[in-house]
């Protein structure tokens, strides 16, 4: 009987035999990292930015819910991490309060009760912040990318495209998920699809990047679809607009400044 | 490992790729929903004044022969913060609550002046000058905070038990602070002169007396030396007591739990003596909490706490006083502890419980207990919130159990249930 962990390590290899042969060939000057790359560099804009947020949830077909967040990212000179600073805007309930994500620095920051609480990756799923992350996340920094090859896949327009398959697997321990499918158009680099995994294997959420539109000098997705993993029919639609470049200090991204965070 | 783990991951759920089909079918079904016309309308920046109300009626259980009593509150809570030029600030927080029954010497309308104050800080964002009414807080603790030095007088009403709940109410101080902030670190020097000698019940009274007794000041050293690790230290002095040290730190543990503690070593009051005597002893004595937050994927967060005071009574001290005094003029003590926001025991703990979305959706079940493992009383407190658009609707229950002499059995409200209702505008 096969034990667990010969099991997995069948797993691991299997892929690798599969990628083998004529197909693997024709994909060998494809650099999978440098692709994941590319296409981060589509989804992020490379300058310091702040882009406003709608998450619209859906439960069974019928809008449930809509927020509003402020997320200001920019990558930072020490260590090269892409942080985030997101700010509640709607509903008035959480107007004001922060949350803040430097790798698995995570803070939460209510301007009610001052108080700057550490949370934990887990915590953090629980809200609508990890949603708005989705998009702006950088993934080449903490993901090992493999090519899975070829296939055509449906776009968030529901268009058949022809795309490279990227198996992402977490490289630093900044990485949120254990593992990433993300699915590239060849013709343009630009993401497609990604199905966001856990350490178990159990699906999280599945992201469509759609509704392309120059800002800050690239065509970007400005919509993104993303469906529960347990429960497909909890959807979120979020959407980006009034991306601008800004001068974000660093200082912003510590905990310590966050009782003096006001934006910009 | 992990990277094989994750690797074995992908391939896992990519075969399982067997309900792929249903799933295109959900993903096609996903992509076709169309938002409300305004749903992306909202502002893109928090409004400068924020404002809510809260009303709460409810049923007060009382002990030694006294009558079940009606409790109602109204309370109103504002916020201004108004970026006044691009890097000045102003600040001014203000709540309205009226309680009936007031609490302990209390009136029954209290307004808390929480904020009032103008800061400064430098393009760059690393350096920082506050003057005001400023509300500093510190601690990564729950329930008790040993290294948050202005804690002491800053609660002016008391509406909840729910200890994340009651920081909303806290009463700043008068201060000047300056911060300096570094890659990985800051450092902050806070000074607080002595304003008043008294604290005041007076409805309106900006209350100086209880966050201003005692000139004293506080020096704050943060560091993070990785990023799931960060760490405080302190020094503080109060003319009146002398100097405490102190530290604090959080750690990340996996990718579910959070560790952190508290330490406060130094010069304090004694509780007792600060509740009886007419010129307080001050001894040289630890504060500490220990505990940790652990988060479930079904959206359970549970956190434990180890609390200890070596100001407060201990077991033997406990049953000495209420010998000499009385269970029932212990509440003053009970009194000077909560003023202080401290722990009347020498030792407790507190487990803390939330529950996101219980059974439906923007239903948040909360559960609180604290338990004084002393004399092994315990106050319990348990909350259903339900988050409409604008409004929360919540029903809390609250008990102190224990023997007649206990802390929370001795006390003189048994149980209360209540229904609230909050309203964002």
């Amino acid at each position: 009987m096969m034990n667990r962990s010969t099991f997995v390590r069948s797993l691991v290899a299997l892929p690798a035999c599969l990628w083998l042969g004529p197909p693997g060939l024709a994909l060998a000057n494809v650099d999978p990292q440098a692709l994941l790359a590319a296409s981060d560099a589509i989804r992020n804009p490379s300058q310091p930015f702040r882009v406003t947020v709608t998450l619209i949830e859906f439960e069974k077909g019928q809008q449930v819910d809509t927020s509003t967040l402020t997320s200001y990212a920019r990558t930072m000179e020490a260590g090269g991490q892409f942080a985030t600073l997101v700010r509640f805007v709607e509903p008035a309930r959480d107007a004001g309060k922060l949350m803040l994500k430097n790798g698995k620095d995570l803070w939460f920051y209510d301007p009610g009760t001052k108080s700057s609480v550490r949370i934990s990756p887990q915590q953090r799923l629980m809200g609508e912040a990890s949603n708005g992350d989705v998009i702006t996340v950088s993934f080449a920094r903490d993901y090992k990318a493999t090519h899975g090859g070829e296939e055509k896949t449906t776009d968030g327009e529901r268009k058949e495209r022809k795309a490279h398959k990227l198996l992402l697997a977490a490289a630093t321990d900044d990485a949120t998920y254990a593992a990433i499918e993300l699915w590239v158009d060849t013709e343009n680099r630009r993401p497609i699809k990604a199905r966001f995994l856990a350490d178990s294997g159990r699906l999280l959420k599945t992201a469509y990047y759609r509704r392309y539109q120059s800002q800050l000098g690239a065509e970007r997705p400005t919509e993104t679809v993303i469906i529960d993993g347990l429960n497909p029919q909890q959807v979120t639609i979020v959407r980006l607009s009034d991306f601008s470049a800004r001068n974000i200090p660093t200082a912003w991204f510590q905990r310590d400044h966050l009782p003096r965070f006001q934006g910009d | 490992m992990r990277k094989t783990r994750a690797g074995a991951a992908a391939f896992v759920a990519a075969m399982l790729g067997a309900g792929h089909a249903g799933a295109v079918a959900s993903d096609d079904a996903a992509l076709s929903l169309q938002p409300q016309a305004g749903a992306s309308n909202a502002a893109s920046s928090p409004r400068s004044l924020r404002a809510f109300g809260e009303l709460a009626v409810g049923r007060l259980g009382q002990r030694y022969g006294q009558p079940t009593e009606d409790s109602r509150r109204a309370s109103l809570d504002l916020t201004w913060d108004a970026k006044l030029a691009p890097q000045w600030r102003a600040v001014l927080s203000n709540r309205l609550d009226d309680i009936h029954p007031a609490g302990p010497g209390g009136r029954s309308t209290l307004n808390s002046v929480r904020e009032a104050f103008f800061g400064w800080q430098s393009g760059d964002a690393r350096q920082g000058v506050d003057l005001g009414r400023v509300n500093v807080r510190f601690g990564p603790a729950y329930g008790f905070n040993p290294t948050d030095y202005f804690r002491e007088g800053s609660s002016r009403a008391v509406t909840t038990a729910d200890p994340l709940a009651l920081r909303e109410n806290r009463l700043g101080t008068v201060m000047l602070r300056a911060q300096r902030l570094w890659d990985g670190g800051a450092v902050s020097v806070a000074v607080a002169p002595k304003l008043k000698d008294e604290p005041s019940r007076e409805s309106f009274s900006l209350d100086l007396g209880a966050t201003n007794h005692a000139d004293r000041a506080l020096v704050s050293v943060s560091m993070q030396p990785g990023g799931s690790v960060s760490a405080q230290a302190f020094a503080y002095h109060d003319r009146g007591t002398g100097w405490q040290l102190g530290a604090n730190g959080t750690a990340l543990w996996g990718d579910a739990t959070v560790a952190f503690f508290e330490w406060s070593g130094g010069k304090d009051t004694e509780l007792l003596s600060a509740t009886f005597d007419t010129s307080p002893k001050v001894s040289t004595r630890h504060r500490a909490v220990a505990g940790l937050t652990y988060t479930t994927p079904s959206k359970l967060s549970i956190t434990g706490e180890l609390q200890y005071n070596g100001f407060a009574l201990d077991r033997r001290q406990w049953r000495q006083a209420v010998d000499q005094v009385g269970v029932e003029a212990m509440g003053a003590y009970l009194y000077e502890v909560q003023r202080r926001q401290d722990i009347a025991s020498r030792k407790a703990v507190m487990v803390y419980a939330t529950q996101k979305d219980a059974f439906v959706k923007n239903l948040d079940v909360t559960a609180l207990v604290r338990y004084n493992t002393e004399d092994r009383s315990r106050f319990v407190w348990a909350e259903a919130r339900y988050h409409f658009r604008k409004v929360d609707v919540a029903l809390q229950w609250q008990a102190n159990q224990g023997r007649a002499s206990s802390e929370y059995g001795g006390l003189v409200d048994r149980n209360l249930v209540q229904v609230l209702a909050a309203f964002y505008f």
